[in-house]
C-alpha cells in the first residue's frame, strides 16, 4: 500500500470504547440490568422464562460521559423507554455438534420537550413535545463440531428502524450594542426540533479457525437515511459499510472476556448526497469488556 | 434425594458458551460472559455431570461443585484446547 495510503488511514483511525454492564439478582426470574453502553446509562430489568428473557428498562444519554454520569432534568434532551424479548433455541447435547440460535426483538419509545427561541429572543420561547422510536430486530446463529481445534461460525443480521427526533444546533445570535455600545452574540437554538428516519439492515460473520487467540468478522451495512420530519427512510441517502474486524482475546487472569477488535472499512454512497466524500475509508479499533465471540452488533 | 450446585466461571481468555449436563438432562446452556450456576436437587443414586464449554483458543474457566457429603465446595480450572474443553465427573 503507497505511503500516502497508509497516512490517510491513521488519520482517519476511530476508536470505540464499551463499558461494563452489571445484573444483581433480585428474585430467581428476575435480575435487575444496569449497563453504561457507547454513552448511554440503561437501567431495568430482566425476566427469563424458559428459553425467552424480557427485559424492560430505561436508557439515558450521558450528560457528562467523562465521569459517567447521567442527569434527568428539564434539559434532558432524549430519554427512551426500552422493551426487549430475546428467544434461544439451543440444539447442544452431551455429544456432538454446538448449535445455537437466538433471536431478538427490540422496541423503542421515547417522549421529549423541546425548547427553541425563533425569534432569537430568549423570553420568547417556543417548545414542542414529540415522541421517538425504533425497533430492532438481531439473529444469531453458531455452530460448531464442538471439539478441539473445530472451527466455530456465526452468521448474524441485524435490522434497525429509527424516527428519533433531536433539538437543532445552537447558533450565536448578535444582541443589540449595550450603554458602552459593545456587541456581544448569545448561544441558543432558533430552529425546531428534527427527526431523521434511518434504517439500517446489516450482516456479519463470525468465523474462529479452530486456533489461535483471534477471530474475523466480515460485516456489511446499508444505512439509509430519509428526508428530514418524514417516516419514509429510502427517499434520501444510502450509503453501504463495509468492515473487515479482527478480534484478538487476550488471555489475562481474572480478566475474561475481553475482546480488542481491529478493522479497515470503506464506506459507499450508494444513491443521495451528503456531506461525505463518495467512497470513504479508513479503520476503526473497538475494546470491549465482558462481551463473548458471539456478541457482535 | 441430594441438593447439588454446579457453577461455570471464566477465568482468562474469550469464553463463548457454557453447558452442563446432570445425567443427561441439559442444566446450564449459557454465554460464557460471567458465572452461571445450577442447584437443585437429584437423586442418592450415582450422578454424572458433564461440562462443555466452547471458546478461544486457551481460554480458562473454573468448574464449581458443591454435594454436601459427596464434594463439598470442589473447583477445578481447566483450560479449553484449540477453543474447546469437555470433561466428565462421576459422583
Amino acid at each position: 500500500m503507497r505511503l500516502k495510503y497508509c497516512c490517510s488511514l491513521f488519520f482517519l483511525l476511530g476508536a470505540s470504547v464499551f463499558a461494563q454492564n452489571a445484573k444483581p439478582e433480585i428474585l430467581p426470574y428476575l435480575n435487575g440490568v444496569i449497563s453504561i453502553k457507547e454513552g448511554m446509562f440503561e437501567a431495568g430489568a430482566e425476566i427469563k422464562i424458559n428459553s425467552l428473557i424480557i427485559r424492560p428498562y430505561f436508557r439515558l444519554p450521558m450528560t457528562d460521559k467523562k465521569n459517567s454520569i447521567s442527569e434527568i432534568d428539564r434539559f434532558t434532551e432524549t430519554w427512551a423507554s426500552v422493551i426487549a424479548v430475546e428467544y434461544t433455541k439451543d440444539n447442544t447435547r452431551p455429544n456432538g455438534p454446538v448449535r445455537r440460535f437466538r433471536g431478538t426483538f427490540q422496541g423503542e419509545w421515547g417522549y421529549s420537550d423541546f425548547k427553541y427561541y425563533p425569534t432569537g429572543d430568549k423570553t420568547e420561547e417556543s417548545s414542542e413535545a414529540r415522541n421517538s422510536f425504533g425497533c430492532e430486530i438481531k439473529l444469531v446463529w453458531f455452530s460448531s463440531q464442538g471439539k478441539e481445534s473445530a472451527r466455530q461460525f456465526s452468521p448474524q443480521i441485524r435490522i434497525r428502524y429509527s424516527n428519533e427526533w433531536k433539538s437543532s444546533d445552537e447558533v450565536g445570535v448578535v444582541g443589540p450594542p449595550n450603554n458602552n455600545g459593545v456587541v456581544y452574540t448569545t448561544n441558543m437554538v432558533i430552529d425546531e426540533p428534527k427527526a431523521l428516519p434511518i434504517f439500517s439492515p446489516a450482516f456479519s460473520f463470525q468465523y474462529y479457525p479452530g486456533r489461535g487467540n483471534f477471530s474475523y468478522a466480515p460485516a456489511v451495512y446499508f444505512d439509509l437515511k430519509g428526508k428530514l420530519n418524514s417516516y419514509n427512510p429510502f427517499n434520501n441517502l444510502g450509503r453501504i459499510r463495509i468492515e473487515l474486524w479482527t478480534f484478538f482475546y487476550p488471555i489475562i487472569e481474572g480478566n475474561p472476556n475481553i475482546k480488542i477488535g481491529a478493522a479497515p472499512f470503506l464506506s459507499m454512497r450508494a444513491f443521495g448526497k451528503d456531506g461525505l466524500r463518495p467512497v470513504e475509508y479508513g479503520a476503526q479499533l473497538g475494546f470491549r469488556l465482558g462481551t463473548t465471540f458471539l456478541q457482535f452488533f | 434425594m441430594r441438593t447439588i450446585t454446579v457453577s461455570l466461571e471464566p477465568v482468562a481468555g474469550g469464553i463463548t458458551l457454557f453447558y452442563a449436563f446432570v445425567n443427561g438432562e441439559k442444566v446450564i446452556q449459557e454465554e460464557g460472559n460471567k458465572k452461571r450456576v445450577w442447584k437443585d436437587k437429584i437423586p442418592n443414586s450415582q450422578a454424572i455431570i458433564k461440562v462443555r464449554v466452547v471458546g478461544v483458543g486457551r481460554a480458562k474457566y473454573k468448574l464449581g461443585i458443591d454435594l454436601p457429603g459427596t464434594a463439598n465446595d470442589q473447583s477445578l480450572t481447566f483450560s479449553l484446547e484449540g477453543g474447546y474443553h469437555e470433561t466428565e465427573i462421576l459422583l
